[in-house]
C-alpha cells in the first residue's frame, strides 16, 4: 500500500492510497488449489 | 464554531458545530465535490483520479485539530471545551455510483487496509481517544452527497455508546472470565435462527437484542480488540462479509438499501481494553420497503428503542434475500 500525502489550498491534508496488483490476492486462496492439483498429479504418477 | 458542551443530566458531551449548516446539500451530479476535478470545471476536493482510495480532512468538520476557543464561558454546571479532534472523509472510489454492494471485494479489501491505517495513525495522536469509522448511506439517513464515501471521527473522548459496551463487557469478563461478544456470537451460532453468514473468520447475524429492523452485526470469530489486529486472511474475510451484507440488503426490497455502518473497536486512550471485541454494526432505517423507522419520543426522549419487527423474522427474510441473490 502506497500513501501519498498532499495539501489542499486551504491547508487540509489529502491522502492518496494506491495498491500494487500483487497485494490484492487473498493469501492462500489461489495458491492452494494449484498445490492441491500438483499433489494429485504427483500421487497419480506414483511419485 | 465547534465546541463541546457538557450535558450534566446525561453526563455526556454534546458537540455544537454551527458551520456544518453551510455544508453542500444534494448538489447535482455534475457538481459533485467528491468526483475528481475535470478540465474546464471548478476544482473539486480531489484533483486526481488515479487513486484507489482517498482520504482528506472534512471541509465541514465536527472536530478540528486546532479548534477555536469556545464562544461561551464555562460554569461549574456547564463545562465547555474546544472540540479538538479530526474529521476525515474516505472516498471509496473515483466512480460516482459505486456502493459496497457493487464494489469488487478487492476494493473493499483496500478500504479495510485504509481504515486500519487511519485507526493507527489517528489513534496515535495523544488527543485522540477514539477512532470512529462509519458510513451513512442513502437519503433516508441524511446523506447530502451521494458519491460513495465513509467518514472517520477521531474523538477526544470515548463516545457514550462505546463506553457502555466497554463497561458491560468488562463486567461480564470479570464475572465469567469470558468475552461478552464471543459468548453472544457462540449463542447465535448455536441458535442459528438469527445467523446470516459464517465465513472466513467472520460472522454476520441479526442480534437477539436488535434495536433496528434489519440490524446486522459483523464480528470476527477471533477475539481481537481493533481492526489493526486482523490477519491478512481476516482482512479479506471482513471485506467479503461486508460486501455480502450490503448485497443482501440491496436484494431485500430490490433497491439500494440505506444504512448506517459503524465500527466499534478499542479506544485509543492508552488502556488495553482486553475484554473488548472489534465488530461492525449496521443500522438500516427501513422497517418495510416503504416505511422508515424514526427515532421518535420513546427512543429520543426515553432512550428505549422499540423494534417493530422480530429479529428471528428479519434474519429469515435477509437469508431469503441472500438466497435470491445467490450469495
Amino acid at each position: 500500500m502506497k500513501k501519498e500525502r498532499t495539501r489542499m489550498p486551504d491547508g487540509r491534508y489529502l491522502l492518496y492510497y494506491s495498491f500494487d496488483a500483487a497485494e490484492l490476492r487473498p493469501a492462500g486462496k489461489r495458491a492452494k488449489p494449484r498445490r492441491a492439483a500438483g499433489a494429485r498429479r504427483a500421487r497419480k504418477k506414483g511419485r | 464554531m465547534s465546541e463541546m458542551r457538557w450535558h450534566p443530566l446525561l453526563e455526556e458531551w454534546v458537540i455544537t458545530a454551527t458551520h456544518r449548516q453551510e455544508r453542500t446539500y444534494h448538489p447535482p451530479r455534475s457538481f459533485c465535490p467528491f468526483c475528481p476535478s475535470r478540465a474546464g470545471r471548478a476544482p473539486t476536493e480531489v484533483p486526481r483520479k488515479d487513486y484507489d482510495v482517498v482520504v482528506f480532512e472534512n471541509r465541514f468538520p465536527t472536530f478540528r485539530r486546532q479548534p477555536a476557543r469556545p464562544a461561551v464561558r464555562a460554569t461549574r454546571l456547564s463545562p465547555v471545551r474546544p472540540a479538538r479532534g479530526v474529521c476525515e472523509v474516505v472516498l471509496y472510489s473515483p466512480e460516482h455510483d459505486l456502493t459496497l454492494a457493487g464494489a469488487p471485494v478487492e476494493q473493499i479489501y483496500k478500504l479495510v487496509r485504509v481504515w486500519t491505517d487511519r485507526y493507527r495513525e489517528l489513534g496515535a495522536r495523544t488527543f485522540v481517544h477514539y477512532v470512529l469509522v462509519f458510513e451513512n448511506k442513502g437519503n433516508a439517513v441524511g446523506v447530502t452527497l451521494t458519491h460513495p464515501h465513509g467518514q472517520i471521527y477521531a474523538f477526544p473522548y470515548v463516545p457514550p455508546v462505546v463506553q457502555r459496551e466497554l463497561e458491560a463487557s468488562r463486567r461480564h469478563y470479570s464475572r465469567y472470565r469470558r468475552c461478552l461478544f464471543c459468548a453472544s456470537a457462540a449463542e447465535e451460532r448455536r441458535a442459528r435462527r438469527r445467523l446470516l453468514f459464517s465465513a472466513e473468520g467472520f460472522e454476520a447475524f441479526v442480534p437477539f437484542y436488535a434495536r433496528w429492523p434489519y440490524e446486522v452485526h459483523v464480528q470476527p470469530r477471533r477475539h481481537v480488540q481493533d481492526i489493526s489486529q486482523l490477519t491478512e486472511a481476516e482482512r479479506w474475510g471482513l471485506a467479503g462479509i461486508l460486501k455480502r451484507v450490503a448485497q443482501t440488503y440491496d436484494a431485500l426490497f430490490g433497491f439500494s438499501f440505506p444504512y448506517m455502518m459503524v465500527m466499534h473497536q478499542r479506544p485509543t486512550d492508552g488502556r488495553r481494553h482486553a475484554h473488548y471485541h472489534f465488530h461492525v454494526e449496521f443500522y438500516p432505517p427501513h422497517r418495510t420497503a416503504e416505511k422508515i423507522k424514526y427515532l421518535a419520543s420513546c427512543e429520543s426522549g426515553a432512550g428505549s428503542f422499540i423494534n417493530d419487527t422480530l429479529p428471528e423474522e428479519t434474519a429469515a427474510a435477509l437469508r431469503q434475500a441472500a438466497r435470491r441473490a445467490r450469495l
